[in-house]
């Protein structure tokens, strides 16, 4: 966009310009003032230099301008640190933690166990929660749910996902998944943010910092909220799992919406012509740009670029939503249930079309996975909203050629108990949060097919082998997009920040193809 | 003591009492007064005190073998003289003890003045000095109970004293050079017979040399200078044999990174023919070149710790790259910045590198501004086409007639051409691309036989072809 100042812009005032600096702040006030910004910004500046990152595409010319320059250090390629395997990632976020033992981590010797106490030796002592503490029996609810082995993989597969289980030979699926939180918030923030304290940044916003925008009419880091499946109970997902924490605004996700119109106000007022739209944003733009100027705060910039951003996404959105050029082999993939706007099927259509047009990250969240209590009828209803999703949406892109470059991840924030919260009968049984083992896949980009990895005890308590941290399965989503997650930093509160924390992360080399 | 006395020393019953003279009495109360006053008015107390006291005090480790090794010696002298042939000897054990004893007093005193003014404080210390104060005692107690003759307490009375100064000694040892000093080489069959555990390992700070430079040593430099070669006599991946250099002398200058010739090699231009690494391989990033040079202006040690350098290299150091399979043949973009940063403003497309390694080449992007791309963009990008490893043309305005030019990218590995408008025709160029691994026809106008000659090519690995929508002729 153009930077030169519009001269409409301010002929009532006879060619003077409003500006902050007409405010009636004392002079020496607003000296102090800017001063103390212009430091607070140069530090804040310094601190993304030094990090080695801010290298995001769309300002690349600018850093490669910078590089030209004799004598400066080679810029332009400071991330990926390594050519990627994947371009990018479709994250199909389970909120509120899917129940291993009913779905993936195949334990047939529990049945004999029915309504019998989980020893004590496989228990152990770790906290439980509020809801499961108080209870004077731990009694094993086995899965009612018989398994199959799929695939040329011969993984063994539950009932209630009848279409994933198609596609087994094209994923990783690691049973051996762990985490330290046992509540759905800070566990979610630390699947998403690698910190169980909000305020840090989500995994797709280091990914847009770091790798930049492939293209500039749509956000890098895209969110869409799957609906609410009918008749499942279901808790709100915090939009804290895709702020941009500490990182300029501009990375933070951008949520779409499950309903009516994905993103809100992008239709051009009745009456007002495309024209004189841009004629406005580039308006506010302009005096935003002033302010920039005489203000120095970094998020000016971002908000500038997020009204150019939206005004390109006003074409661009809508040709990424409209579903009538998919062919009718989509349909017969994806079901018709894809036709529903905002259902997960819908979502993994709509993110498969977001990876041809070069979004860098999608999460698909879908909620309704905590299945404290009557697990009998809940947990087939959510399995059928999500299992043809996923089928569709590996299969789809592999047949486009895209599998081999978009890495897929499956997962929610922990597992559940195998012993039953509340009543246990042969028709009725609850699971609560269970931290200490659960099971997610990968598949796709730079992932070793059709294997498993880890291994969980007999009961799928405790991890027995080859136990994958969050830290380490963020690490490895990274280094599958060409990121050493050591070396993607932002100085901030005197810390190196990094997705993966202070803690040391390991990449699973295991699950790497 | 009058020396006329000695010979008297055995004639006398031995359990004849004589008074105690009083100057005796006064001298040595006031001494034992004097240490039981340090002892419990004045201990150690943490607090660091004036230039006189320490500049003192510091001599106590100097002194301290002075009255040892006189005490050690007084019963050895003792019982020498029970033979006749070195009867002469007991007499001198008499003088040694007063010596001893107010060596000991000196030291002790000397010590006080350590840990008082050193501002020391704690078990040990107190130990260490609780043993002193005792010790002097002790020691004041054998010269008395010997001038009395009480031959059998005075043996017991000097045992004792021997033994205390052992036990102390050991103390402002282990204050000294640690708990474990003693016994941290002892071989473990004397450990378990005295059943002495291992020793607690202390908790180490990581060497800045160990943990930041050392690996880009490991990473850039070993294949020539490393256990298996070494290029020019030179070894980087031991401490020693690097600071030792090579055959042309030492390598490295501590201190002085720009007397230090490995310092200046890996800051030459690349091009310049003592440039290091050689031959382009594994070149060090601005980073860790700054790494190195900290590491030599701090002194190039092999133990100062990671702390005491500068913050912000620590932060952003780089850990080794993952080795990718090198890519033959690829140029050096940057040497070509110009031309891309040129071809990125026309909004046709866009080039990026694909890594920070450059020869992992350029990848094209092309989405968000698919209309422009066109035919002419490809002609454009002729110069940069080598550098071109991914081609990124999917949904693009390209046609069978502009893909003739993808001849010269030669480098090219995937090429993306989906819900294009190209058809077989177009497939002709790609024949001369040695490299190409994967191509992507979904959507196009290619016919199934097309994809299935192509097919036949034996590099190409992966050729999607979901979607076709053939030209009817």
């Amino acid at each position: 966009m153009s930077a030169s100042e519009p001269s409409h812009l301010c002929s009532d005032h006879g060619g003077h310009r409003a500006s902050v600096a007409d405010l009636p702040i004392p002079a020496a006030l607003r000296e102090k003032w800017q001063r103390l910004e212009t430091r607070r910004h140069f530090l804040g500046r310094a601190g993304k230099v030094l990090g080695g990152a801010a290298l995001a595409s769309l300002v690349g010319d600018r850093v490669m301008a910078a590089a030209a320059r004799p004598g400066s250090a080679p810029a332009f390629s400071h991330v990926p640190h390594f050519a990627p395997r994947a371009k990018r990632c479709i994250y199909l976020f389970m909120a509120g933690g899917p129940p291993q033992l009913d779905m993936w981590d195949y334990k047939p010797g529990l049945a004999a166990l029915f309504d019998r106490d989980i020893p004590s030796s496989v228990l152990g002592e770790q906290a439980l929660t509020g809801m499961t503490a108080g209870q004077t029996r731990f009694p094993i609810a086995p899965s009612p749910w018989k398994f199959a082995q799929q695939g040329r993989s011969g993984r063994w597969v539950s009932e209630l996902l009848p279409w994933t289980g198609k596609v087994v030979d094209e994923m990783a699926v690691i049973h051996s998944m762990n985490t330290d939180a046992i509540n759905h918030e800070p566990a979610e923030l630390l699947m998403c943010t690698g910190d169980m304290n909000p305020g840090k940044p989500a995994i797709g916003s280091w990914l847009a910092y770091g790798l930049g925008s492939v293209n500039r009419n749509l956000p890098t880091f895209v969110v869409l909220n799957s609906k609410l499946v009918q008749g499942v109970p279901s808790f709100p997902v915090t939009p804290r799992l895709w702020s941009s924490g500490f990182l300029s605004s501009e990375y933070a996700g951008v949520a779409f919406r499950s309903e009516g119109s994905p993103v809100l106000y992008l239709d051009d007022p009745a009456g007002m012509k495309r024209e004189a739209r841009k004629e406005l944003v580039d308006s506010v733009n302009a005096l935003n740009r002033m302010t920039a100027a005489e203000v120095g705060d970094p998020e000016t910039n971002a908000r500038i670029s997020q009204y150019e951003m939206a005004f390109r996404m006003q074409t661009a959105v809508p040709e990424l939503t409209d579903l009538s050029d998919e062919p009718a082999s989509t349909w017969e993939l994806y079901g018709d249930e894809a036709r529903d706007p905002g259902s997960f099927a819908y979502n993994c259509l709509l993110s498969r079309r977001m990876a041809e047009r070069g979004v860098r990250f999608t999460q698909i969240n879908q909620r309704g996975w905590d299945l404290h209590g009557g697990a009998e009828k809940f947990t087939p209803m959510i399995c059928a909203a999500s299992d043809r999703g996923c089928y569709a949406l590996i299969t789809d892109l592999k047949r486009r050629g895209l599998l081999d470059e978009t890495l897929v991840v499956w997962g929610g924030e922990f597992g559940r108990t195998t012993y039953c919260q509340g009543l246990l009968t042969k028709e009725k049984f609850g699971r609560d949060h269970h931290p200490r083992s659960f099971t997610t896949w990968m598949a796709g980009g730079g992932v070793k097919p059709g294997i498993s990895y880890g291994e969980t005890d007999a009961y799928s308590y405790n991890v027995v082998r080859d136990p994958v941290q969050v830290r380490d399965f963020n690490a490895t989503i990274l280094h599958l997009l060409g990121v050493d997650h050591e070396r993607l930093t932002f100085k901030f509160q005197g810390l190196d920040q990094k997705l993966t924390g202070v803690v040391s992360a390991k990449v699973v080399q295991g699950l790497l193809a | 003591m009058n020396p006329a006395d000695e010979p008297e020393l055995e004639s006398l019953p031995v359990k004849q009492h004589r008074p105690i003279p009083r100057v005796e009495i006064v001298v040595f109360g006031a001494a034992i007064a004097g240490l039981l006053t340090l002892f419990f008015v004045v201990p150690p107390d943490g607090v660091e005190r004036g230039a006189w006291v320490q500049f003192l005090g510091r001599f106590h480790p100097v002194f301290i073998h002075f009255p040892i090794a006189l005490l050690a010696v007084v019963p050895l002298l003792e019982v020498a003289g029970w033979f006749s042939r070195w009867k002469h000897l007991r007499a001198a054990a008499g003088f040694l003890l007063e010596l001893a004893t107010v060596s000991v007093l000196f030291a002790t005193l000397l010590g006080w003045l350590l840990a008082y003014g050193g501002g020391e404080s704690g078990d040990l210390v107190n130990a260490h000095f609780r043993g002193g104060v005792f010790l002097s005692i002790a020691a004041l107690l054998c010269l008395s109970l010997r001038r009395r003759r009480v031959g059998v307490a005075y043996g017991l009375a000097l045992l004792v004293t021997v033994a205390m100064m052992g036990w102390t000694s050991h103390l402002g040892g282990a204050l000294t050079h640690g708990d474990d000093y003693l016994t941290k080489h002892m071989p473990a069959k004397v450990r378990a017979w005295l059943g002495i555990s291992l020793p607690v390992v202390p908790v180490r700070v990581e060497s800045f040399y160990g943990a930041r430079v050392l690996p880009i040593f490991k990473q850039s430099c070993v294949s020539c200078h490393g256990e298996k070669r070494q290029k020019n006599g030179l070894r980087v991946d031991i401490y020693p044999a690097l600071m030792a250099g090579g055959k042309h002398g030492p390598v490295i200058v501590p201190g002085d990174p720009s007397k230090s010739e490995l310092y200046f090699r890996i800051t030459l231009s690349p091009d310049h023919d003592d440039f290091m690494p050689a031959n382009g391989k594994n070149l060090l990033s601005a980073v860790e070149i700054r790494v190195i040079e900290q590491w030599i202006a701090g002194g190039a040690s092999a133990s100062k710790p990671v702390t005491e350098f500068p913050d912000e290299s620590v932060a952003a150091v780089a850990k080794p790259i993952e080795v990718v399979k090198p890519s033959a043949g690829i140029g050096d973009y940057h040497a070509r910045f110009e031309a891309i940063l040129a071809f990125n403003q026309l909004g046709i497309g866009r080039l990026a590198a694909r890594s920070q390694r450059a020869e992992d080449g350029l990848v094209l992007h092309t989405a968000g501004m698919t209309e422009q791309c066109d035919d002419a963009m490809l002609q454009r990008l002729a110069p940069l086409a080598d550098l071109i490893v991914d081609a990124e043309l999917a949904r693009t305005a390209v046609t069978d007639d502009g893909l003739r030019s993808l001849t010269a990218w030669v480098n090219l590995r995937s090429l993306d051409l989906s819900h294009t408008r190209v058809g077989a025709p177009g497939l002709e160029a790609l024949r001369r691309l040695p490299h190409l691994e994967t191509v992507n026809l979904t959507g196009t106008r290619v016919g199934e036989a097309s994809v299935a000659q192509l097919r036949q090519r034996p590099n190409l690995h992966h050729v999607y072809a979901f979607g076709l929508k053939p030209m009817t002729p």
